[in-house]
């Protein structure tokens, strides 16, 4: 037997311990009933179970009546007294039982081993003070325990409440100890092993204090890292507000003062000193604007006002500002006009804009600049394409950094319009605080040698029906923005179909030939969302070109462009199979348009 | 003539319901002195014991009367199982009549939970006992059956009402609960049996008895047909195997010759187990072999003890050198 069958695995501690007290005084009640009835004096004193216990005795002692004991083998013979002993081992403490006259009656093991570990043995007779006395002079880890012990014994029958204390012997082991007194004067003293109980706790609780250094530690550490990057973003902000406001008084006052200069009659290479002067003084004036914005962007002064109005209010400015410079630089750009109304705070967006567009002029040397946007979604995607040098994937998060070119060495310092910001790299830094602010998303598509495309995500103020797309495309179907290649031979017809192409939103680059077709995607980076060819071009037939651009620069839409595509049907057979259209030239720009306008939605 | 109610009957074709079992003693063969006192509150020793030597001083004068000794004595006790004079008169007549046999049955009904009835004097009185002395020229033997092969799990009673052989807590927890956890069962489920399945035992005088349940009362206490108290420690017990146990004894005792009658007191908690395992019709062939009658008891008297879940019986040969007249039993 376990004492776990004495107890419910369920019992709480203290329960527990008022159902081992019933049990202890239950069974030494009867072990001195019993004592009567096993001495074998019938008396009227003995109850009905003593008798029963007497009886039995004498039974035994008489033998089985009439029949010797059945064969069946007897698994537990016992008498009370063994099977009150059997008990108290089972118990899962140690228990001294204390009579009326204060001696001790009955144990079990687990207290024999809890104070052999103090060196005293338990024997028959030997009083609660007598005990706790030999218990007091032995040696403990804390001597104040067996003394308290000790009082508790030399105060006698005066009532006193139950006494709990731990002993810790010399050896590790340790007890929790309770003395308390049982009705008629006797005593019961009950040892708890705690030993390992103990143990695992003061383990875990050192691990714990470890722990929580540790954890205190690093805690501590990282504040102190997280407060110091916080007052060093605090500081460098401040700084740069500070310096900016200090900086362009004094910079204003330069160049009105270089303006009156300029006025008093100048020699020629004096005047072209000023106008250098001017043009330094131009570059740290956008500068220290740029330093400015991104110190307001950076320290939350600027609070985005979004309100509707249309894509053209930007676009048209943008056309402007950039348009000379550009062309300076030998560059195409274009602005696709756009009718789109978007939801957006048109100062914070306009700044954005405005330096993503000087950035692609000042990093494209040759080729195109297109700024277009396209319906996505709810959304409209503004974009600023370029054919510059192109971003390695792995540096397109680190260019939104502020301070950060990639590449250096390139464009001059030079003074550019609006909020073109020279040198410093600061513009896309700025982009992304803005678009940040604007909850506008902000996308980079490029790859080195393949130019670039930043797309800005901005919310339609007027949400499409897309359903009418498919019925009837070629009516007022937005294209603006749309970037196809024109190639054909004749500079005439190619000119024409330019003017009607830009007529409608559309981004057109034309070339002549293979060599100049192939040249231009390259300078785009991306292949174009419409191929137009003639039939016949210098250097190849149209569905040649076709090909190429395909195989070189991805899968785009594409139609020949015939003057009676019906007079052809093998040239329209051989086009079916590579999945390109036959177009009529002139007949309005009707059909056209409507190819335009599924190559867009594909 | 003396008798009781009962929880069921033992007759010729072993057991039976709802009938009487009597035996008649001829009067040329037998001698008899009965009593009957009040034993519901309780008797004390010392007057059990007086009665028993003022029934054996009448007895005596009664024999010497007729100027016929018979030769061997019994003692027979018929008692209402609730009455808690029970220990104490089997006590006094069991030390009375030395090694001459004495038993005896406690009555009740067959569901444990009324009074018995004791017949004496022509009218049933609850709360009594009848109590007769007999000397015969039979000879007779006793036979008890009480071997328990007990488990380990022991439950210690903390709480007892001794004189109404309750017991209201067990391991400090409310005695049916626990004794259901223990024994496996449903508290709710403490039916008779459950309660066959799972005896109990209390160990004394160096072996185990049989301590067998009443049921379980409503305020979760159980109710015990023979004596309890604080301390007591019970250990769950395996049902004894009672065809096979029964058959061995009973054949025993038919070894030199059948008895001509087998006085038969036996545990409900006996029968209910032979039903229980489909062993009745062995256990009332191993009776009617025996010309066993009697009856199913709340308790049964063998010697000094008064014990419970047990078998108690007696059997009587014809008288050496043969009879006119032998007891017989009838239905």
């Amino acid at each position: 037997m376990t004492g776990a069958t004495l107890l419910r695995p369920d019992d709480d501690p203290t329960r527990r311990t008022e159902k081992l007290r019933r049990i202890a005084e239950a069974l030494i009640r009867r072990a001195e009933g019993g004592g009567a009835a096993a001495e074998g004096t019938a008396s009227d004193a003995l109850s009905g179970p003593g008798l029963f216990l007497m009886a039995a005795a004498k039974e035994a002692a008489a033998g089985p009546p009439g029949r010797p004991a059945s064969r069946r083998a007897e698994a537990a013979p016992g008498d009370a007294a063994s099977e009150t002993q059997a008990v108290l081992d089972a118990l899962p403490l140690g228990v001294c039982v204390f009579d009326g006259a204060r001696r001790l009656s009955a144990w079990n093991r687990r207290a024999e081993d809890a104070v052999a570990g103090a060196g005293v043995r338990l024997t028959r007779g030997t009083t609660l003070g007598a005990l706790a006395g030999d218990l007091a002079r032995r040696r403990w880890q804390d001597r104040e325990a067996p003394r308290r012990l000790a009082a508790w014994a030399a105060a006698g029958e005066a009532p006193q409440g139950p006494l709990t204390v731990e002993l810790r012997d010399v050896r590790g082991g340790s007890h929790d100890v309770r003395l308390e007194a049982m009705p008629e004067g006797g005593a019961l003293l009950t040892f708890e092993d705690v030993g390992a109980e103990r143990e695992a706790l003061r383990r875990l609780h050192e691990v714990n204090e470890t722990l929580e250094a540790r954890v205190l530690e690093r805690t501590e550490a990282l504040i102190a890292a997280r407060d110091a990057a916080e007052t060093a973003n605090r500081e460098k902000t401040r700084f740069l507000a500070a310096a900016g406001h200090d900086l362009l008084q004094p910079l204003n006052a330069a160049r009105l003062f270089l303006a009156a200069l300029r006025e008093t009659g100048l020699d020629p290479g004096q005047a072209r000193i000023a106008e250098r002067l001017g043009g330094a003084f131009g570059s740290v004036d956008a500068l220290l604007g740029a330093l400015l914005d991104i110190s307001r962007l950076e320290a939350g002064e600027a609070r985005p006002e979004v309100r509707t109005f249309p894509l053209s209010r930007l676009f048209d400015p943008l056309r402007d500002e950039f348009g000379a410079l550009a062309g300076q630089k030998g560059l195409r750009f274009r602005v696709a006009p756009s009718a789109v109304e978007v939801r957006s705070d048109p100062g914070l967006l306009r700044r954005a804009l405005q330096n993503l567009a000087a950035n692609a002029v000042r990093y494209t040397r040759t080729g195109t600049v297109l700024i277009g946007a396209r319906r996505r979604g709810p959304d409209v995607a503004i974009e600023i394409r370029d054919t510059g040098p192109g971003i390695p994937r792995e540096l397109q998060r680190a260019v939104f950094e502020a301070f950060r070119r990639l590449h250096p060495e390139d464009p001059e310092p030079q003074t550019g319009p609006g909020g073109d910001v020279p040198g410093m790299g600061l513009g896309l830094a700025i982009v992304e605080r803005a678009c940040g602010l604007l909850e506008h998303r902000l996308e980079v598509e490029s790859a080195p040698g393949r130019g670039s495309c930043f797309r800005v995500l901005v919310p339609r103020a007027t949400p499409g029906r897309a359903g009418e797309i498919g019925a009837a495309p070629a009516i007022d179907f937005d294209l603006g923005g749309m970037i196809v290649l024109l190639a054909m031979p004749d500079g005439e017809t190619r000119a024409a179909l330019l003017r009607g192409l830009e007529g409608r939103g559309v981004c057109p680059v034309a070339v002549a030939d293979l060599a100049g077709a192939v040249e231009a995607v390259a300078d785009l980076g991306a292949a174009p969302e419409m191929i137009l060819a003639a039939p016949e071009l210098e250097d190849a037939s149209g569905l040649e070109t076709i090909r190429t651009l395909r195989a070189y620069f991805g899968r785009s839409a594409a139609a020949l462009l015939t003057s009676d595509p019906s007079s052809e049907p093998a040239l329209g057979r051989e086009a079916e199979a590579e999945d390109v259209e036959l177009l009529p030239l002139g007949d309005d720009g009707g059909r056209l348009r409507a190819a335009l306008a599924v190559a867009r939605e594909v | 003539m003396i008798g009781c109610t009962t929880a069921g009957e033992i007759g010729p074709e072993g057991y039976a319901g709802g009938g009487i079992a009597a035996v008649g003693l001829p009067r040329g063969d037998f001698a008899a002195t009965t009593r009957t006192i009040d034993a519901a509150g309780g008797v004390r020793l010392s007057d059990a014991a007086a009665l028993a030597r003022e029934m054996q001083g009448e007895l005596e004068r009664r024999l010497a009367e007729t100027a016929r000794p018979l030769g061997r004595r019994f003692g027979l006790m018929l008692s209402d199982g609730a009455a808690a004079g029970e220990d104490a008169l089997a006590f006094a007549f069991g030390e009375a009549l030395g090694p001459a046999p004495f038993l005896g049955g406690s009555a009740g009904d067959a569901d444990g939970i009324g009074p018995g009835f004791v017949l004496s004097g022509g009218r049933f009185a609850s709360g009594g006992a009848t109590l007769a002395l007999v000397e015969t020229r039979c000879r007779p033997a006793s036979l008890r059956l009480d071997r328990m092969r007990a488990g380990e799990p022991r439950m210690v009673v903390t709480g007892a009402d001794a004189s109404g052989r309750r017991v209201t807590e067990l391991n400090g927890e409310p005695a049916a609960e626990e004794y259901a956890r223990l024994a496996g069962l449903s508290v709710n489920a403490l039916d008779a049996a459950a309660l066959a399945a799972h005896p109990l035992a209390a160990a004394a005088g160096g072996r185990l008895h049989p301590r067998a349940l009443r049921g379980a009362d409503p305020d979760g206490a159980l109710r015990f047909a023979a004596a309890v108290e604080e301390g007591m420690v019970l250990r769950l017990a395996e049902p004894p195997d009672v065809a096979a146990e029964l058959e061995d004894a009973l054949g025993d005792l038919s070894r030199g010759g059948a008895p001509e009658a087998t006085l038969v007191f036996e545990s409900v908690l006996r029968r209910r187990e032979a039903e229980a395992s489909q062993a009745a019709a062995r256990v009332s062939a191993a009776f009617a072999a025996a010309n066993a009658v009697g009856f199913t008891s709340w308790g049964e008297q063998a010697g000094r003890l008064h014990g419970s879940g047990t078998l108690s019986a007696l059997a009587l040969y014809p008288p050496e050198g043969g009879s006119p007249s032998t007891p017989g039993g009838a239905p």
